[in-house]
This record gives structure tokens, C-alpha cells and sequence, in this order.
């Protein structure tokens, strides 16, 4: 099956092209993407490859997108686009958590990413769920015996016992998603939304004030 | 890229799908040939943003990505129309909030690069402009067909195109290409006025107006929310505004010109020939008003009954609101109003006048102001020029408008590149 992988969270991107079977992830194409422009990159980048593949959207088995947490537009536009194509084709889509991908990638049982303000995303491997917005010490609480996979100087330098790895990118996530493409679980399309982990400021503020 | 894609042997029909997400509604219709609505879905996102008091630019983006998917599906579903029918996918480019912008054009390239079908860029402030061009021409093709009257077509309080005196019976339909129409865009985020006209085909605009600092739609909203009001205001003013007596406080618009450093910038207006808004100056008249006699308590006990009947609307609710509101707030909010809508009544034909405008419209949320149509209608007729405004349904944000301004686009060959993004501060014109 070609599935298409879609990553736009981080202060860079990446799209991919891949052959997905039981013998695992074959990647047919590659693009990187700069930060700050995903919304003009973004789709030059998914056509460019596909037509370099020879491969027509329809063609697609699943689409494969990084829901966050990460840049809150940088989200949005890898998931709308996601959610565009996938409507258009009538594809099927698997919305992935950049730290699950992360910490596959490092072969870590943690991950963490840098949110900014003096705080960090953190999961455990295969809890989804359990996700969440912590400062360093509320982390080393959490998991404090585990070896927790980075990817950015800033919270390799936040937190003690890490094992730094290159970001993960977009086959990283179709790598990560290979099983539950093939087994078919699919996430709903309109329900899918954005794993921010974040709340926006103006709910912050307005809890702060008791309303 | 600009090349159009149609299904072999497929007639095209000039179905075009429009995405709205500059604000906080999220849109979807399709409109036939610029004309016919087949459908026109809006999800607004007014409670959501209620209890902050305004319009929260985070919670709007993250609104927006939930409700695409299902606001298409509905608009296609509605429409009766499959995606491969379709002739465009038209998005909104801006101007509005650019991460509540990015989530439709995002989308919308995706989906029309997925379908094969062009895409269109439409600026939101001719879409609006449009909202009343579609109502126009639908009017003129129903009166076209002996059996469909067109009365129906608008309620009385949903006033559709009004034709002046004088002007009836004249050669040549009012809006009809080749003239020149005065727009006033009229909103919680706008106040321009543009010179409108078709040429071959295609729209061409003209920026002859704007605003200073608020939106007269901003102000409206302001004045609800210093009153102790809900959120939007522009709806409850309207309501409570027949109830005071709109010359129980005078207030006055100072003349605005163009600061002298502004001449030079880039897209600033021909001071000479530029017409002026100013709205935050009777926004704190109001306030200092409130202050010179002792309303701050009426105000917070106003604002407490209120909060305790969230969801409470100027239609279901209105008595109730009526009855914390005093006479002096009554009359405070009707010369507030009235204060508006004569500016921009005045500032508009005096427009109209100077550019020679065949006719003039009206479009945006203001515009559904009762007071504000039934003051432009009154003044139209007195001058003998047509005037036209949105119903409500297409006076605020929606979908149907930005299909309808894409059409000329589909017609001429204007096409989007797919390097597209969203534009926050996207000008209108020239």
C-alpha cells in the first residue's frame, strides 16, 4: 500500500512517500520542508513527490499526519491539508503523536519535546493518553529511572539521562504507524483534530480569574 | 497549474465550492454560475467566544480545523452535488486572522489539488461585496420566470434590493456591468468604501474609504460590552436601540484627514479624494457618559443578570434584557446607534456623489442593522439611486459570497497558485 506522510509540527517539516507492507516501510520519496512557510511548501512538496513516484492522490492507501504536539499553526496546516487530500480521495487517515514517533525512533521507553516558556511536551512509549504539558522536575518525577529520547539542544540540556536523536520526520511516523495500517485503524476523519497538549492562553487566563 | 481539469465529456456548470475561515465562522456553500445558492452552511463559533467577550484568535484556529470536514460534507450533501461535478474549490485568502485563514486555504488547496480542479483565491472584503451581487442577479434570473414570485424572496425585515424612485424604469438594470457601484463593507473588522464595476468580465475595485482606528461593527460591540451587553453587541443594540430616544444624547464625529505621514504610504488613499471613518472616539463619549452619571452600578448588576443567562439572544430574549435596561440606558444606546448609522449614511452618499455612483451597497454584519436600512433605503430613495443589501443570512460571514466573487475569477482564468497562503492584511483594490 502507498501511504503518504505528513509532518509539520516542529521548526522543520518533512513529507513522505512510502510502500507499506508486512515486510515494513519502504520509502519511494523524501522532501524536507523549512520552518515558518509550511502553508506555501506544503503542497508544492506533496504534488512534487507524488508526480516524481508517479503516483496519483487516488492512488494512496492512507495518509499518515503528526497531529502535534509542536507549533500550533505548524499543526494545523499539516492537518488540514491532511484532512483536504484525504477528503478529496476519499482516503483513509491515522493521526500519529510526534513523541510516540520519537520515542520509537530512539528505541526509548520517554520522549520529550521542547514547548517553550521553561516547559516540555513529555510521553511514555504507547501512552498516548498519558501525555502531557511539565516542567523538567515534574518529568524526572514521572519517569525517573527511564531514558527519555530528545531531539533539540534545549531539552537535552533541560533534563539529565537523555538520549538525543535526530528529529523524527515524516517516515519516522509512517514507520511508527505501520501497524495500525495494516490493520485497517483508521481514525475518523472529521473527528480527527489536533493533539496540542497545550490549552490557548485565553482559557488559561480566563481559569486563573475562576470563570 | 492553471490549467483546468474537467471529467471527459462533463458539462461545465459553474459549480463552484467556497470556504470561509477568516473569523470566527466556518463556512462552506456552492453556488452555481455566480448566481444560485445551492447551499450555504455556516457553524459560528459566537458561543464559544461569548464568555471572553470577543472574538479569541487561538480558540477561533483550533475551531476552524474541527469543523472543515464536517461543514464541506454538509455543503456538498445540501447542494445535492458530487466533488467531481465541481468546476473550482474558492478559498478565502484574507484579510482576517491568519492562523483561522491558514486552516481554509490549507484545506482548500489540499482538496482541490486532490479533485484536479482549480482553485480560487478570493479576498473575504469582495466576497462580501459579492453576498449582495449574488442576491441581485438571483432576484433578476426568478424575475425572469413568470411563475416564481419574487416577493417571497425577501421577508419584509430581510430587505433584498431596493430600487430608489426616480431610478426605476431607467435604461439599463441597476448593478448592470460597465457601472459604477459604491460598496460599503460594514463590519466588526471592516468600514471601507469601494468603487465597484464589471468590466469584461471581470470586477475591478477602487478603495475610496476607510476607517482610522475601529470598525463601526467594533464599536457596536464595544458600546454592548461597556453597557453591561452581550457579545456580539451590534444584534442587542440594534434590539433595544427602537426603545430610547435616539436625540437624548448628542454625539458628534470630529472631521478625520489624513495624517500628513500617512500620504505617502503604500496603498494609502488619495487624501483629496479619501473618505474617513472614526469610531473610537463615541465608543469612549459613551463611556465617559456612563461615568458623568453614575451608571457603573446599573452597568455590573446589567452585566451579572446577563452572565447568569448564557445563550440568552436579542430575539428570544429581548424583554427580559429590556427590563434591566433604565430609560437613560435606552436612550444612551438609540442615540449611540443613531449617531453611527448617520455618519455613515452621510459619509457614504456623499461618496456616491462625488464619484457619480450609479448605485450604491451595503455589506457585512452592520448591515443588517434595521436602523442603518432603513436610514441608507429612505436617503437612496431621496436621491433617486438603487441600493441593495445582503439578506441577513448573507450579511455576515459565510460561504456563498466568496463562491459568487470566484465565479468572474473561474470566467477569466484567475486561478490560484498553490503556493497559496493565507494573507492577514490583504487589501482590497487599488
Amino acid at each position: 500500500m502507498r501511504v503518504l506522510g505528513v509532518d509539520t509540527c516542529g521548526p522543520e517539516g518533512s513529507v513522505a512517500l512510502a510502500e507499506v507492507n508486512e515486510q515494513g516501510v519502504m520509502v519511494l520519496q523524501a522532501r524536507h520542508l523549512a520552518g515558518r512557510t509550511y502553508s506555501e511548501d506544503l503542497m508544492p512538496a506533496i504534488r512534487e513527490m507524488l508526480e516524481a513516484a508517479g503516483v496519483a492522490v487516488g492512488d494512496l492507501g492512507a495518509i499518515v499526519v503528526v497531529r502535534g504536539p509542536g507549533s500550533f499553526t505548524g499543526v494545523r496546516v499539516g492537518l488540514s491539508t491532511a484532512k483536504g487530500l484525504a477528503q478529496a480521495a476519499g482516503l483513509p487517515v491515522i493521526g500519529v503523536s510526534r513523541l510516540q514517533v520519537l520515542a520509537q525512533k530512539a528505541g526509548s521507553r520517554a520522549a520529550v519535546l521542547d514547548a517553550g516558556r521553561g516547559e516540555m511536551y513529555f510521553g511514555l512509549a504507547d501512552d498516548e493518553a498519558g501525555e502531557a504539558l511539565l516542567r523538567p522536575a515534574e518529568i524526572r518525577e514521572r519517569a525517573p529511572e527511564y531514558e527519555i529520547a530528545c531531539c533539540e539542544t534545549k531539552a537535552a540540556q533541560a533534563l539529565t539521562g537523555v538520549r538525543v536523536v535526530d528529529a523524527p520526520e515524516a517516515e519516522d511516523a509512517l514507520r511508527f504507524a505501520q501497524g495500525r495500517i495494516l490493520n485497517r485503524d483508521f481514525d475518523d476523519l472529521s473527528a480527527m483534530d489536533a493533539h496540542y497538549l497545550r490549552r490557548s492562553e485565553a482559557e488559561l487566563v480566563a481559569e486563573r480569574r475562576g470563570q | 497549474m492553471t490549467e483546468v481539469k474537467q471529467g471527459r465529456g462533463r458539462v461545465p456548470q459553474g459549480l463552484i465550492l467556497g470556504i470561509e475561515s477568516s473569523c470566527d465562522e466556518t463556512a462552506a456553500a456552492v453556488v452555481r454560475g455566480g448566481r444560485e445558492t445551492l447551499s450555504n452552511v455556516v457553524a459560528s463559533q459566537i458561543a464559544l467566544h461569548a464568555r471572553f467577550g470577543g472574538v479569541v484568535p487561538e480558540l477561533a484556529s483550533r475551531e476552524h480545523l474541527r469543523a472543515v470536514v464536517p461543514v464541506v460534507e454538509a455543503a456538498m450533501a445540501e447542494a445535492g452535488v458530487a466533488f467531481a461535478d465541481l468546476d473550482a474549490v474558492a478559498v478565502t485568502e484574507g484579510p482576517g486572522l491568519p492562523g483561522a485563514l491558514l486552516v481554509g486555504v490549507s484545506y482548500a488547496k489540499a482538496l482541490a489539488f486532490g479533485l484536479g480542479k482549480p482553485l480560487i483565491a478570493v479576498n473575504h472584503l469582495e466576497g462580501h461585496i459579492h453576498a449582495v451581487l449574488l442576491e441581485v442577479l438571483a432576484a433578476r434570473a426568478d424575475a425572469q420566470i413568470p411563475h416564481k414570485p419574487t416577493s417571497g424572496l425577501y421577508p419584509p425585515h430581510e430587505q433584498g434590493p431596493v430600487r430608489g424612485g426616480p431610478g426605476n424604469g431607467a435604461p439599463g438594470e441597476p448593478f448592470e456591468a460597465g457601472q459604477t457601484i459604491l460598496a460599503l463593507v460594514v463590519s466588526g473588522g471592516h468600514t471601507h468604501l469601494y468603487l465597484a464595476q464589471e468590466q469584461n468580465g471581470a470586477w475591478h475595485y477602487r478603495n475610496v474609504g476607510r476607517t482610522v482606528d475601529d470598525a463601526a461593527g467594533e464599536a457596536f460591540d464595544k458600546v454592548a460590552k461597556l453597557l453591561g451587553l452581550g457579545y456580539p453587541g451590534g444584534p442587542w443594540l440594534d434590539a433595544l436601540a427602537p426603545f430610547g430616544d435616539a436625540g437624548a444624547v448628542p454625539f458628534s464625529f470630529a472631521q478625520i484627514k489624513a495624517k500628513a505621514h500617512r500620504r505617502g504610504e503604500a496603498g494609502a488613499l488619495d487624501p483629496k479624494e479619501a473618505t474617513y471613518f472614526s469610531f473610537s472616539g463615541i465608543k469612549t463619549a459613551v463611556l465617559r457618559y456612563t461615568q458623568v452619571h453614575g451608571m457603573e452600578e446599573r452597568i455590573a448588576q446589567r452585566r451579572a443578570a446577563l452572565a447568569a443567562m448564557p445563550g440568552a439572544s436579542p430575539k428570544r430574549d429581548l424583554e427580559l434584557v429590556r427590563a434591566l435596561c433604565d430609560q437613560e440606558t435606552l436612550d444612551l444606546i438609540a442615540s449611540f446607534q443613531r449617531a453611527v448609522v448617520e455618519d455613515l449614511r452621510r459619509k457614504t452618499f456623499q461618496t456616491a456623489e462625488r464619484f457619480g455612483a450609479a448605485s450604491v451597497l451595503v455589506s457585512g454584519g452592520v448591515a443588517a442593522n434595521r436602523e442603518l436600512r432603513e436610514h441608507f433605503t429612505a436617503e437612496a430613495r431621496a436621491q433617486g439611486l438603487p441600493i441593495a443589501f445582503p439578506s441577513l443570512k448573507l450579511s455576515t460571514d459565510n460561504a456563498a459570497m466568496i463562491a459568487a466573487a470566484a465565479w468572474p475569477k473561474l470566467v477569466t482564468g484567475k486561478f490560484a497558485d498553490e503556493r497559496l497562503t493565507a494573507d492577514a492584511a490583504l487589501k482590497l483594490g487599488v
